[in-house]
């Protein structure tokens, strides 16, 4: 599993986790966040079950797991977090932050980490980890009615669930490297996943307005410097949530 | 202990569950040879009391086996979730247990050590409660046994009625009710004994598994 830092000023630590080559071929390649300050770490969407082992042994080069206090899921797919109940038998005490329409369906995982449910309200929330001051944007209906983003002011990168995902071939850079071809991989995702122009038009209006240097998707590569405002406006543009005629 | 070895539990349980299911079918058609002795009864007068005392004792009979079979599919109903459990603890030590070696960090491997302990506890426990199950459905399987011996004493005395008065006037329905049970009586020994064996696999299995998480719980402790 590739690791890569995004961002480390000695205060916050940025880090990415994908391109796992060990996963088999019928998993959908994801990439895990981690955001660490002052002996406290998030893990953003820490996975599905399969990947666990390589995500916790990729996690563990770089922090003690126990000092994981927190997890955010963006949502409630299986790739964004089958894997909890695993994280929480290590880490008993971590808060776990996801939509508060998810909490009751989210618990069939297992029902015993739901007291450590925080659950987030429609209009988002700011969470502390370390010192860094993070803000979980509303993103619903994108792709999920209960949806989360992740904004960090102090590092100005903007996790953004499914929104800007690719599926990529297992050897594509971490980083996309030039718009135009890159849009060919996220095309079809967006137009059969993001079900709602309306949710899309909220969101951007909402995440143009923050500082971003860095845009990260769950799947594919990340956007940098002005592929952010390229993807933004390519968004923009694409006509998502129309279901093609069957005949 | 692996997976596979709880599987195996499960898909053993799965038919001795199936094998119960059609042992309680067969004991239903039983009530019919009641009902009929019973129409014997009435039709031939209170003079031939021999077909009441039939009658009521496989009723009797019959009621006590289907009870003690419905125990017997409750204990294997409880057994099968168990299955299930223990299966999701394994599953969860053999994700931990895939990713120790690959684990940096003596703190890191502590943590998930203890937590392959603490699910390997677990997995123990559910295992125990498994093999209590296995042991009540012995007990409940000598049970319906003894339950079955009654069905054949019924039967030694029909045929004895039979050789003695099958002759008289009002017994000759007699020999018709003596072989029907016979018949039946065959069938549900064939059946049980499948059951009997699957029991006794099975305890045997889960004694084994018993014993492994004995040995797992030595080992952590060491």
């Amino acid at each position: 599993m590739k690791k890569e830092i995004l961002h480390d000023d000695g205060q916050v630590t940025w880090m990415v986790f994908g391109r796992d080559s060990a996963k088999p071929d019928s998993i959908i390649d994801t990439n895990e966040y981690l955001i660490s300050s002052q002996n406290e770490a998030i893990l953003l969407d820490p996975g599905g079950m399969e990947i666990f082992p390589n995500v916790l042994a990729a996690v563990s080069e770089s922090i003690e797991i126990k000092s994981i206090t927190a997890y955010l899921c963006s949502h409630q797919d299986p790739d964004i977090m089958s894997s909890l109940p695993l994280w929480m038998e290590l880490t008993p005490k971590a808060k776990i932050y996801l939509s508060w329409l998810w909490g009751g369906f989210v618990s069939h995982f297992g029902n015993e980490f739901s007291k450590n449910f925080v659950p987030v309200p429609d209009d988002g929330m700011v969470i502390k980890v370390g010192m860094a001051e993070m803000m979980l944007v509303p993103a619903h209906h994108l792709h999920s009615a209960g949806n989360f983003h992740l904004y960090c002011p102090h590092s100005k990168i903007l996790f953004c669930g499914d929104v800007g995902s690719a599926l990529l071939p297992p050897d594509y850079p971490l980083f996309v490297e030039h718009f135009k071809d890159h849009v060919p991989y996220m095309d079809k995702f967006h137009r059969r996943w993001m079900p709602s122009e309306e949710a899309k038009d909220a969101w951007l209006s909402k995440v143009r307005k923050l500082d971003i240097s860095l845009l990260c998707p769950q799947h594919g590569a990340i956007f940098k410097g002005e592929d952010v405002e390229r993807f933004f406006d390519w968004f923009e543009q694409l006509p998502v949530g129309r279901l093609k005629r069957v005949a | 202990m692996s997976q596979d070895h709880i599987k195996s539990l499960y898909r053993e349980c799965s038919e001795l569950r199936e094998s119960a299911l059609a042992l309680s079918s067969v004991l239903n058609s039983m009530q019919d040879i009641s009902v009929n002795a019973s129409i014997v009864a009435s039709q031939t007068g209170s003079r031939m009391r021999v077909f009441t005392e039939i009658a009521s004792q496989l009723d009797k009979s019959s009621s006590k086996m289907r009870g003690e079979l419905e125990r017997i599919l409750d204990s294997v109903s409880q057994i099968l979730k168990s299955c299930l459990r223990a299966l999701m603890v394994s599953q969860r030590v053999d994700q931990y247990s895939r990713v120790l070696p690959h684990v940096h960090g003596h703190g890191n491997r502590a943590l998930i050590t203890q937590a392959i302990y603490r699910a390997e506890s677990g997995r123990k426990k559910i295992i125990n409660l498994i093999g209590r199950h296995a042991r009540v459905l012995e007990r409940q399987s000598r049970q319906f046994e003894s339950h079955q011996n009654l069905l054949f004493l019924t039967l030694t005395s029909i045929r004895v009625e039979n050789e003695l008065f099958g002759n008289e006037a009002g017994l000759r329905d007699l020999e018709a009710l003596a072989l029907s049970l016979e018949d039946f009586v065959h069938q549900i020994s064939e059946d049980f004994e499948k059951i009997r064996e699957k029991i006794r696999k099975f305890r045997q299995k889960t004694s084994r598994l018993v014993g492994i998480g004995v040995l797992i719980e030595k080992r952590n402790i060491a």
